[in-house]
């Protein structure tokens, strides 16, 4: 047990539910598709990085590395960009990408829990074993569900960020929503950018990507949501030339 | 003959965001396209994944 493969998760995950909870506060006082959805992406979030801390902390266990490869690794990342679909997209495609991402869950959670697994094979990869992969799940097609998910959510939650904050700045209104929207996407990409490091060999980069990226997305939520303070411009307003 | 109606303000961010932002934006948009273009090549099998 270290610091990194327990404690690390362990906080991630604290970061996570704690967000999670902000967004059912908000979603109970203001009903909204999108915020409901990146609330239960948030719980799946914080279920991911409680059972990599597991991992660490108490060693193999079958279910908790199922549910940490459903939620953790295929179904999170996809939820949080549903809920950006609802956001963005119109009502319709919304409600059909739904439909195909409910769907789609079912079937991988049905996958992952029939999957057969050699804890073993966790010591190939480059993570040595103190940190999770996939490389346990040993039936075919079941790994190959992750970057069908994970790209669907990643590109829409982080393009969708990107997106909102450049009509922000195009029409240079909202300078908290233009802030908070880069925030999210940066942290939407740095569990990407772990995992790419981790498969470098440098250590604990995967779950210190997934820790900075709970909390850079909270951040950005939190300034998304709130208005500059009256002491802080949100234009600065330049004379028209001739005036 | 008619006077000129005054122009709008511009607005504009403070200054240092005039610069971050688009700046950032830039990066997040090149990095969501190496992204992109990375899973479409493991998924056609010309890179390996795992």
């Amino acid at each position: 047990m270290t610091f990194v493969n327990t404690f690390l998760p362990f906080i991630a995950s604290a970061v996570s539910f704690t967000f999670a909870y902000f967004l059912f506060r908000r979603y109970a006082r203001r009903p909204s598709k999108h915020v409901l959805l990146w609330g239960i992406g948030m719980i799946f979030y914080g279920l991911g990085g409680f059972c990599e801390g597991f991992f660490g902390a108490f060693g193999w266990n079958p279910l908790i590395y199922r549910l940490w490869y459903l939620f953790g690794a295929i179904l999170v990342a996809a939820w949080l960009g549903q809920g950006t679909v609802y956001l963005l997209a119109r009502r319709n495609w919304a409600h059909a990408l739904m439909v195909i991402l409910f769907l789609g869950s079912i079937y991988g959670a049905y996958r992952v829990f029939t999957a057969q697994l050699a804890p073993g094979l966790l010591t190939t990869s480059v993570h040595t074993g103190s940190e999770l992969s996939g490389h346990a799940i040993i039936t075919p097609g079941v790994r190959t569900l992750t970057p069908i998910f994970n790209l669907y959510g990643t590109v829409i939650l982080v393009g969708g960020a990107v997106y909102s904050a450049w009509i922000f700045f195009r029409k240079r209104v909202l300078l908290h929503r233009t802030i908070g929207n880069i925030l999210i996407a940066v942290g939407a990409i740095a569990p990407a950018f772990g995992g790419a490091f981790s498969r470098m060999g440098v250590p604990a980069a995967l779950y210190i990507g997934e820790l900075l990226g709970a909390v850079l997305m909270f951040i950005g939520f939190q300034r998304a949501t709130t208005p500059m303070n009256a002491g802080e411009p949100e234009t600065a307003a330049q004379p028209a030339v001739g005036d | 003959m008619m006077s000129k109606t005054p122009s709008p303000e511009k607005r504009q961010y403070p200054p240092f965001y005039e610069k971050f932002v688009p700046m950032a934006i830039g990066i997040l948009a090149v990095i969501i396209l190496v992204m992109l273009v990375f899973t479409i090549a493991v998924g056609v099998g010309v890179l390996k994944f795992g």
